[in-house]
């Protein structure tokens, strides 16, 4: 009976302990419930574009080990995941001025998720009016000859009307002079450094005629970039502008400009408005035509557009193109790329720096070893490299057409992860009367650039209704 | 009786020769090694297509065009231009658009791929009839096993040039970078059949 007693009471012992253990194993392997994280900055908003990184740390509690952050952006509804992985932390260097709303989504190892509310910041543009600024001799992409000294001065007296101070033509000529600077499609590290040292200049503003026709009807093309003088001189704003004479004939062709001095005007405004949108800390907008996808391309099935990238345009390869067609599809990739908020686009005259310093010469694009060296922590630390060929840029009289490939490498894979190839001639979508007609190459190029870089990095917009989100602003406007 | 003995082996060799050309129809384009196994070949170099058209970049637009479409068949990885260029010079290869079997082992040890593919581009651009003008290419690929040096698959595509339609209805016939489509679309159905 005893026996039987302490046989009994052993077993409820043992079935206590085994309950005990039971909950104490579930818990311990659930553990609490995933809490709502708390996503704090480091620094306060608002802040200047490219001013330096913004460290976001996502604190939560609870839920199983290992949690994975996902940092998400959202500005104008358009949503980029920025980082996703186990790290808590999120250094950001944003790059466009505009209202930006943060957030961050937790997820534990059973799948259990939770998201902080956003959380708005505001980002104003990397200089403001007043700044000094140095406007660099345009760079004459156009393989015709041009006025350039005349564009140069109307577009510096635009910008002057804007409320920049601008470095003197006499003081920059001196510059150029003292450090033998005669490349003005760029500027690297060392000529970045030394204009804002001795001549306290915050930021250069780089132009590239792509175009220019004197004739009836006129065509002018221009790309201008600003590059802040930093240890590492980075794109704060681009955009580019192509016009023909005959963009808008109109009844009678009253409305055809017939004289490049009128057109030349004209573009310089569009530059001039597009920099003034950017001064006034909005984001860019612009009257976007039609996409022209390329006609084949290749996607690494691996490769996720949801990660920050460090991305290197190379010149492309010029196989029997006009003169100079190799440097202006890189300036169109830069121009449609810019907007996007993961990609850290190096300014292409520190890519021209480093290969004219290790002589890395590119007879058929990037070699293995050339890739290396520029996906090196010392060079560039390029986590892709885009370059391609040029077959056809036809954008003199008459109909525009373009042909090339471009070509993604991957430098820490070092393997290519993307290819495509995108042929298109002004008068392809015509079937009536001249609608549909493009009339200006750089339009047309620039509609083949903007749908590569959709298919690479494709947008997401923002429609997820999570209950323990709080919308965004103006997200139910949409 | 001899007489008849003779015609019957007259007539039994002009069905042998009829029905032998009758089987080659479908593969005379086409050669595969039959002992190669092809789902081996990892990584392939594209050497520059050797270019016998009167275009000068003819063959660079064709080579590009290929090594994209091969690349997206992600049957195999198709190494980047500028390497292909460092491995040939790296190889001393000459002509590399007719290599040597020794240099093809070259090339392939530098590269580290399983084979080397080379092309000749026989003609490419307009075609003319009468008043009828449309795009023609024709193209012949081979593929070698760097092992050995051999060639492993051998085909060849025309695509392109005047149909009935474009007598009747004129019109220039297809753009040429469709007809370049068409003719590798073919040579990899080829290579993959």
């Amino acid at each position: 009976m005893i026996s039987l007693t302490s046989f009994s009471s052993k077993l409820l012992c043992f079935a206590l302990v085994l309950w005990g253990c039971t909950l104490a194993g579930c818990s311990g392997l659930r553990g609490t419930p995933l809490q709502m994280p708390q996503l704090v900055a480091a620094k306060a908003s608002p802040q200047p574009a490219l001013g330096g990184q913004i460290l976001w740390q996502a604190t939560v509690t609870g839920g199983a080990p290992p949690l994975s952050y996902e940092f998400r952006l959202l500005t104008e509804h358009r949503l980029t995941v920025v980082k996703r992985g186990p790290e808590n932390q999120w250094a950001w260097l944003p790059r466009n001025p505009g209202d930006y709303q943060i957030s961050v989504k937790v997820e534990d190892a059973y799948g259990a998720s939770t998201v902080s509310p956003w959380q708005s910041y505001r980002i104003e543009p990397g200089i403001k009016r007043g700044s000094r600024i140095a406007v660099l001799p345009i760079e004459n992409l156009s393989g015709t000859k041009a006025p350039l000294q005349q564009i140069s001065v109307a577009y510096a007296d635009m910008l002057q009307e804007t409320g920049l101070q601008l470095m003197g033509t006499e003081q920059l000529e001196n510059f150029m002079y003292r450090h033998r600077m005669r490349y003005t499609g760029g500027i690297g590290a060392g000529i970045s450094a030394a204009l804002r040292d001795e001549d306290q200049v915050a930021a250069v503003m780089i132009t590239s005629l792509e175009s220019y026709e004197d004739s009836v009807p006129p065509k002018i093309a221009l790309i201008s970039r600003l590059v802040l003088c930093q240890d590492t001189p980075r794109i704060a704003w681009i955009d580019g502008v192509g016009l023909s004479g005959a963009d808008h004939p109109g009844l009678l062709s009253l409305g055809r400009i017939d004289r490049i001095e009128e057109l030349q005007k004209k573009a310089l405004a569009t530059l001039r408005a597009s920099f003034e949108n950017y001064l006034a800390g909005n984001r860019r907008r612009g009257n976007r035509s039609e996409e022209q996808p390329p006609r084949d391309y290749y996607r690494a099935t691996d490769f996720s557009s949801e990660n920050s990238y460090r991305l290197a345009i190379v010149p492309f390869l010029n196989r029997y193109a006009r003169k100079n067609a190799g440097f202006v599809i890189p300036l169109h990739l830069i121009n449609s790329l810019a907007d996007h908020e993961n990609l850290d686009l190096i300014e292409p005259g520190l890519i021209r720096e480093q290969l004219l310093k290790y002589r890395l010469i590119m007879q058929a694009g990037p070699s293995l070893a050339i890739a290396d060296a520029l996906a090196h922590k010392s060079t560039l630390n390029a986590d892709l490299i885009l370059s391609g060929y040029v077959f056809d840029y036809q954008d003199q009289s008459g109909t525009p057409k373009i042909d090339f490939s471009t070509r993604l490498f991957s430098g820490p894979e070092r393997k290519i992860i993307w290819w495509s190839r995108s042929y298109a001639a002004g008068d392809d979508a015509v079937y009536f009367f001249d609608l549909g007609r493009y009339r200006s190459a750089h339009v047309l190029t620039e509609d083949m650039s903007r749908a590569i870089s959709q298919l690479l990095f494709p947008r997401k917009y923002y429609r997820e209704t999570d209950p323990t989100e709080l919308n965004p602003a103006g997200y139910n406007q949409h | 009786m001899k007489r008849i003995e003779k015609q019957l082996q007259w007539l039994a060799l002009a069905i042998c020769l009829l029905s032998s050309g009758g089987c080659a129809v479908n593969s005379a384009n086409t050669y595969k090694n039959s002992l190669m196994n092809f789902g081996a070949v990892q990584s392939v170099a594209v050497l520059p297509f050797q270019n016998l058209t009167a275009d000068d970049d003819a063959a660079e637009r064709v080579r590009d065009t290929f090594m994209g479409m091969l690349l997206a068949t992600e049957a195999m990885y198709v190494l980047p231009p500028g390497e292909v260029e460092r491995g040939i010079e790296r190889s001393g290869v000459r002509t590399p658009s007719t290599p040597a079997a020794d240099k093809v082992k070259s090339i392939g040890e530098i590269l580290k791929v399983d084979a080397v593919i080379t092309g000749v581009l026989r003609e490419y651009g307009q075609v003319r009839s009468g008043q009828t003008q449309a795009n023609l290419i024709s193209l012949s690929l081979q593929m070698m096993e760097v092992e050995t040096g051999t060639i492993v698959w051998s085909a060849a595509s025309t695509k392109g040039g005047i149909d009935m339609a474009d007598r009747m209805l004129g019109g220039g016939g297809e753009p040429m970078n469709d007809v370049t489509k068409e003719a590798i679309n073919d040579l990899l159905d080829q290579l993959f059949q």
